[in-house]
């Protein structure tokens, strides 16, 4: 996996991760208070899309900098 | 960076925060509905369709991503523009460089250099065409999430990112019903989603890799966040939000440039009081910088995109308008400055004025949807033939999102003027409102040159769709408010019911059609991957043909292999432009620069439109495999591609399957020594001055024999754009005029070398007599050389006639491979493979035909009464040099010749005396294509002078307009072996 992509994917998981833990309002504790369905769900879908656009930015800024592939940062390194 | 754009988001609740109340049956019913169609919404959505070809947008967007993962960047360089440029400088008397360069003509306008030169390939621009630099179409955001998805789950399955788009929108959708409707007051939300889920167009766009399933969920997400705030949700945090959101659709497509704008103008009367939020006064200035933003990155990386979506139009009407980057920056740099001026001047408004507009501003917006769809409904009735062009973008909304939801929806908009009264608190909900109407007068105007759904109806989806969807539930949710409390079990009735038909009719095409998720196009990557595996990294492919579907080999299958692949290719138009640029290639630039011939393939499209061979019932296709001195062929691969799509309609459901085919020969030239030694190349003494008042005439001697072609170069054109006009110089040998283009309607090219061209045969002994004669220029073309303004003569080629390959090629082990691929699933109609046989064709693109016709579409008009000749072709020869026995295929677009009329084919003789080859009865007064039964004939000239005459004795003024002539050899021809992908 190239750096620039792998950088990418680390983020994007990093953020999808974070986002979860954050938005199941205590993550485990949910569970504890079923039958109760007021998870902030509408939150959650908010971060994703939300993630979804920074990670979309993010690529448009590396790919417009020529380095959003492994070909790219291996002749930047040369 | 993501974790810290995501970390506004963690609110977790307080500790002290007491555990809510347990659910309802009812709430956990809805959600479990909710749920169930989440599920089946995500799984109609899945697989995604891989779109791996060029040529329409969702190919563009895959291809993009495709060229950004391999490459890393955004456009790329074409190395062959770029080389022909650097040889133009080193040798500026060589022709070859010009030759290539010409083949992308370019725009002269001061505006343009360095910003959009030339138009290049679909889906690309050239920005500098002496650099090679390629810009490509569309906004960058939705590549690029496709190329990241490409990153993750591998190059092929960029189309994972269009199901997870697809779930994140049905999600962020589901919340916004859910805020609109709770549970606790019934299954609205339920409904709504069930419509968005179920409805076909949502469907295919969504699978389909286009932009607008982006654009709707950031615009969705945006309504969520902005119902979260009229919810009493977090003022510091939720116009933030909002504001992000539209950030992000700004940089997807094009149309957020249109109607960010009016957003931002509503956003003048949000509340400003002390007791707001620094969000709220903040947040809009957010939607400002990413406006501004996204046209900074877009004039600078995909200019030529902006110019023709939005520039041209204005550019046309304001002369002297120079549209440069810079200057739409500018612009739009004042626009936002004036932004900031009005949004002060309405600070100082009193707060009840604000309120005033916002509350005024619903009824405003009621009324400017329904104004837009009268408007739409006035220039459609107004419209002399709705099956002609040009089409509106809302002619597909009665179609698609359908009569009985649009009635709804109408109703629902009568409703939500009736009740809704809007504080200047929900001023991000109006301005969110505003894109309906907005929207919907964008799209009322006719200008769309086509309308085939759903193509063509995916406009609809990122705003009217939803805003319809929502408007229709909230008038049964109204109609429902209404009966209930004075009838509720006829409320529940016949609410229920029409909730249900409601559904019905949106989901009921999915089972009476289930075709219509078919998954398009599916084994085209198939059939690149095959052709990419034949082709070397540094190989030039010169791609495209004289054939029905030359565009497609060229863009299509062309472009697929130059983005995904990096393939160099180069457009085939004519026979002749592919001879000239091959012989710059593998023949003058090696021998200029001493390098190594680089690995140079025809990739050529059926010649003509295939048939069906009565004796045996093969279906032949037919390949033009004739070359001309010094080439030949090899190897020759011949590919056949079967796919599936639905047929565009632009009245009803595209319910139909048409299942397309591509035939195309992959050609790998290489040069015969002995064919370039026997080339005769003159060089002449003397003045060679070309001139517009005078003939230049030249002498040279010719075997007749052994040369049956002539080339020509012209040099010494400096610094000049001669090469543009070079074309049209007046050629003649031994007084018979020669015409080295196409008849006009074909592009035409800049080139130094003209031909070849058919030698005429010679009356007499002794040289023959080429006169040469430039048309009267501009002095602005002309070379800055008082003593040799239109260039000189470099040098005149002498050819001996064409050779066939494939013949040669099939009699050797592994010469010639013919596959043709095919879906896995062939509808219960499994396809058929074509039989490749040589021959030739005669159509618009040859040059040469006397007199020169008139081209309607991609035909020549005929009148009754005259007739058309064609220039002399070689025709293809057996092992022993003898002619084949030929089918002889007319194609006729239209025509409206009377009963008895008649085609009669003639072969002339040298001297001009006619044969009689064929007649052939025309159908009278037909609209559409007429392909006529095979006819046949054994030529016994091995060069052919064909001539096509309308005879029509019942009727005068009657014409046809001729698609082609094509010759089919009849012989037992190579079969191709069918796979299945």
């Amino acid at each position: 996996m190239v750096p620039a992509v792998s950088a990418l994917l680390a983020l994007a998981l990093a953020g999808l991760a974070l986002s979860l833990a954050a938005r199941w309002q205590g993550g485990a504790g949910a569970l504890a208070r079923w039958p109760s369905l007021d998870f902030d769900v509408d939150a959650l879908c908010l971060a994703l899309a939300a993630h979804l656009g920074v990670v979309g930015l993010l690529a448009t800024l590396l790919a417009w900098a020529g380095l959003f592939s492994a070909g790219a940062w291996r002749s930047r390194a040369r | 960076m993501t974790a810290a754009a995501v970390w506004p988001w963690r609110s977790p609740p307080p500790d002290d925060a007491e555990p809510p109340a347990p659910s309802s049956t009812r709430e956990r019913l809805v959600l479990a509905a909710t749920l169930a169609v989440l599920v089946v919404g995500v799984g109609l959505r899945s697989p995604s369709i891989r779109a791996p070809l060029a040529g329409r947008d969702q190919g563009t967007y895959v291809l993009r991503a495709q060229l950004t993962l391999r490459t890393g960047a955004l456009g790329w360089t074409d190395r062959a523009l770029a080389e022909a440029a650097r040889a133009r400088e080193s040798h500026p008397d060589a022709p070859g460089p010009r030759d290539i360069l010409g083949l992308y003509p370019r725009h002269e306008e001061p505006w343009r250099q360095g910003n959009y030169e030339s138009p290049y390939r679909p889906g690309a621009y050239l920005a500098e065409r002496d650099a090679g630099r390629v810009v490509p179409q569309f906004f960058h955001l939705h590549p690029t999430l496709l190329a990241v998805a490409g990153a993750v789950a591998g190059p092929g399955r960029t189309g994972w990112m269009m199901i997870w788009i697809g779930a994140l929108g049905l999600g962020c959708f589901a919340c916004v019903a859910r805020r609109l409707w709770p549970a606790r007051d019934g299954p609205w939300s339920v409904l709504a989603l069930a419509l968005l889920a179920a409805s076909p167009l949502a469907i295919w766009t969504a699978r389909t890799p286009l932009s607008e399933g982006a654009m709707a969920l950031f615009e969705i997400a945006a309504l969520l966040a902005a119902l979260r705030l009229r919810d009493a949700g977090d003022e510091q945090r939720e116009p933030w939000r909002i504001a992000l959101f539209l950030g992000f659709a700004a940089f997807v497509r094009g149309n957020a440039l249109i109607v960010l704008p009016v957003i931002l103008a509503a956003t003048w009367l949000r509340p400003r009081g002390e007791d707001t939020s620094r969000a709220w006064a903040w947040a809009p200035a957010l939607v400002l910088a990413a406006l501004l933003g996204t046209v900074v990155l877009h004039a600078l990386t995909t200019y030529p995109y902006l110019h023709d979506e939005l520039l041209r139009r204005v550019a046309e009407r304001v002369p002297g308008l120079e549209p440069t980057p810079a200057a739409l920056m500018g612009l739009t740099a004042a626009g936002a400055g004036l932004w900031v001026v009005l949004d002060r001047a309405f600070a100082r408004l009193p707060e009840g004025a604000r309120a005033a507009l916002v509350r005024a501003s619903v009824p405003a917006m009621v009324l400017g949807t329904f104004a837009a769809f009268g408007l739409w409904a006035a220039l459609r009735a107004g419209a002399p033939d709705l099956s002609v062009r040009p089409f509106s973008r809302l002619d597909a909304a009665p179609i698609l999102i359908g009569a009985p939801m649009l009635v709804a929806a109408g109703l629902g908009l009568v409703v939500l003027a009736w009740t809704w009264r809007p504080t200047p608190r929900a001023v991000w909900l109006v301005a969110l409102a505003s894109l309906v109407p907005v929207t919907a007068l964008l799209y009322a105007p006719r200008e769309l040159p086509t309308l085939g759904f759903f193509y063509y109806g995916r406009y609809l989806v990122p705003e009217l769709l939803p805003a319809a969807i929502l408007a229709s539930t909230a008038a049964l949710a109204a109609v429902h408010g209404w009966i209930h409390p004075r009838r509720p079990r006829l409320a529940q009735a016949l609410v229920g019911a029409l909730a249900l038909g409601l559904v019905g009719v949106v989901a009921a095409p999915l089972i009476q059609s289930p075709q219509l998720r078919l998954r398009e196009y599916e084994p085209a990557s198939a059939a690149v991957d095959w052709l990419a595996a034949r082709i070397p990294e540094d190989a030039v492919l010169i791609a495209g043909g004289e054939g029905w579907h030359h565009d497609h080999t060229h863009n299509q299958i062309g472009g697929a292999l130059a983005l995904a692949r990096g393939a160099q290719v180069l457009p085939y138009r004519t026979r002749e432009d592919a001879w000239i640029t091959a012989w710059e290639l593998l023949v003058a630039g090696p021998e200029r620069s001493g390098e190594p011939r680089p690995p140079v393939y025809l990739l050529v499209n059926e010649a003509a439109h295939q048939t069906t061979r009565k004796s045996d019932g093969a279906r032949l296709a037919l390949v033009d495999d004739q070359l001309w001195s010094p080439f030949r062929a090899e190897r020759v691969e011949l590919l056949e591609l079967f796919v599936d799509a639905l047929t565009p309609v632009g009245d009803q459901l595209p319910t139909r399957v048409a299942r397309h085919e591509l035939r195309m020969a992959l050609i790998r030239l290489e040069v015969d020594e002995d064919a370039l030694a026997r080339i005769e190349r003159v060089r002449f003494e003397g003045d060679t001055c070309l001139r517009a008042d005078a003939d230049l005439e030249l002498r040279f001697e010719a075997d007749p024999a052994r040369h049956r072609h002539l080339a020509l170069s012209v040099a010494g054109l400096g610094d000049s754009r001669l090469a543009r006009a070079l074309p049209q110089m007046h050629v003649e040998v031994d007084g018979q005029r020669l015409r080295a283009e196409p008849p006009k309607g074909v592009r035409g090219r800049h080139r130094a070398t003209l031909g070849p061209l058919p030698l005429p045969e010679a009356h007499g002994e002794g040289p023959r007599t080429l006169r040469l004669r430039m048309p009267e220029l501009e002095p602005g073309l002309l070379i800055d050389d008082p003593a040799c303004p239109y260039g000189r003569v470099d040098e005149l080629r002498l050819l001996p006639r064409e050779r066939g390959a494939l013949d040669r090629l099939a009699a050797l082990e592994d010469g010639v491979t013919a596959v043709s691929i095919a879906p896995r699933d062939d509808l219960g109609h499994p396809p058929k493979p074509a039989t490749w046989v040589r021959g030739r064709s005669l159509s618009r693109y040859r040059a040469g035909t006397e007199p020169e016709p008139e081209i309607r579409g991609r035909s020549m008009v005929l009148a009754a009464g005259e007739a058309l000749d064609f220039a002399a072709i070689d025709l293809p020869l057996d092992g022993a040099g003898e002619t084949h026995p030929l089918l002889v295929l007319v194609t006729l677009t239209r025509t409206s010749t009377g009963e008895g009329a008649q085609l009669v084919l003639e072969e002339r003789s040298a001297e001009g005396e006619p044969t009689l080859l064929a007649t052939l009865d025309i159908p009278a007064q037909r609209p559409r294509t007429f392909i006529a039964d095979p006819l046949a004939w054994r030529p016994t000239n091995e060069r052919a002078r064909i001539r096509v005459r309308v005879v029509d004795p019942n009727q005068a003024g009657g014409e046809v307009e001729l698609r082609d002539v094509a010759l089919f050899v009849d012989a037992p021809g190579i079969p191709s072996a069918l796979e299945r992908h």
